[in-house]
């Protein structure tokens, strides 16, 4: 069992201050990190079908975003459900995430703007995705990346760190 | 019971995104852990120059490992325990690494006040850095971070016994620093 000295000392040990690195720390870092990426291209540095996908929907999507919560969502071939089995289970990922985020929506709840903000940046990759979905629709790479949205999307609908995680996702 | 300043949870997404190497949540989660990682590579090193490189190479090992980190401890722990690592690898380096090797009187013996009960943090400061590296390690990560003797002994490759001992004398002598302090006080030249 700790003594009351051993309390005492803990104590006054965890009251210290915390110090503060040099305030270059971020960008020095930074910097580093930059150098040792691989040379892999990262999503927001648009692969080929993105930048593709990106001027279609400046045509064609971007105008319906304005009004809809939600991309009119990807549907899934009988022909891709029976096909790839791993392919199946992402398209019904998904339809239930979408069905999740529509519930969580169905209350009405106004929004802060943070919070409007992020989810519509995230609904603009949507629509991306979903062009290039379009064009192919058993690509197991895009329903991933569609599955990872939605994911962030719900989380976005139940959560109060909208601002916190909106300002990274904006900056 | 751990004090930590590390016990910061970070958002599930967040960490998604880490792993996505999204350099925008690299800065939140910097910007979260800075002073936690600096202050206690500071603590363990006693050196500002040394702790600024373990913050960078921490930060550095994160974003080359986070594909390997699995949510069954939290982030923080994580990262304090790539901190800590690195932090006793630069230790292991210093030639000679000193430590209490003396048992130390103990304070209460004599009946006189704990030089604890009524320290500034600006003594106790210049005390811990007057400790020997090691015994300040061993020390900061017991009352501090709450890591048990056995922990201890897992990270230094020593045995539980040396935890201990270093405990016990490290806490001996910086309440004997803390003594002098007292005694050669001048508040035109070291104010508190």
């Amino acid at each position: 069992m700790e003594s009351r000295d051993d309390a005492l000392l803990s104590e006054r040990l965890a009251a210290l201050p915390l110090e503060s690195p040099p305030a270059a720390g971020w960008s020095e870092l930074r910097a580093r990190l930059r150098r040792s990426q691989p040379p892999r291209a990262s999503r927001r540095a648009s692969p080929g079908w993105l930048a593709l996908a990106a001027g279609l929907v400046a045509v064609l999507v971007l105008p319906q975003l304005q009004r809809a919560p939600l991309p009119p969502p990807a549907r899934p071939t009988p022909q891709a459900v029976a096909s790839a089995p791993q392919l199946a289970a992402l398209m019904r990922r998904s339809q239930a995430l979408e069905a999740q985020i529509r519930a969580l929506r169905a209350n009405g709840v106004e929004l802060a703007e943070a919070q409007y903000e992020w989810e519509r940046a995230i609904e603009g990759d949507l629509a991306l995705i979903d062009v290039g979905l379009a064009a192919d629709g058993q690509t197991e790479a895009l329903w991933r990346e569609r599955v990872r949205l939605l994911e962030e999307l719900r989380t976005a609908s139940q959560t109060d760190t909208g601002p916190l995680l909106l300002q990274a996702r904006l900056d | 019971m751990s004090t930590s300043s590390f016990a910061i949870d970070v958002p599930e997404l967040l960490v998604a995104r880490l792993k996505r190497r999204d350099l925008d949540a690299f800065e939140q989660v910097y910007r979260l852990f800075d002073r936690p990682v600096y202050t206690l590579a500071l603590r363990l090193l006693g050196n500002e120059a040394e702790a600024y490189d373990l913050l960078q190479d921490s930060f550095l090992k994160v974003f080359e490992q986070i594909a390997s980190f699995r949510a069954e401890a939290p982030f923080w722990s994580w990262l304090r325990s790539i901190v800590v690592n690195a932090a006793l690898m630069r230790l292991r380096g210093r030639r000679p690494l000193d430590e209490l090797d003396a048992p130390m009187l103990d304070h209460t013996a004599d009946g006189g006040p704990d030089p604890l009960a009524m320290v500034c943090a600006q003594d106790l400061k210049r005390a811990l850095g007057r400790l020997p590296a090691l015994s300040r390690a061993v020390l900061w990560l017991y009352h501090v971070e709450g890591y048990t003797h056995e922990e201890i002994a897992q990270s230094f490759d020593r045995t539980v016994s040396f935890s201990k001992s270093q405990v016990a004398r490290a806490g001996a002598r910086l309440r004997d620093l803390l003594d002098q302090e007292d005694a050669t006080w001048n508040p035109a030249t070291m104010p508190c």
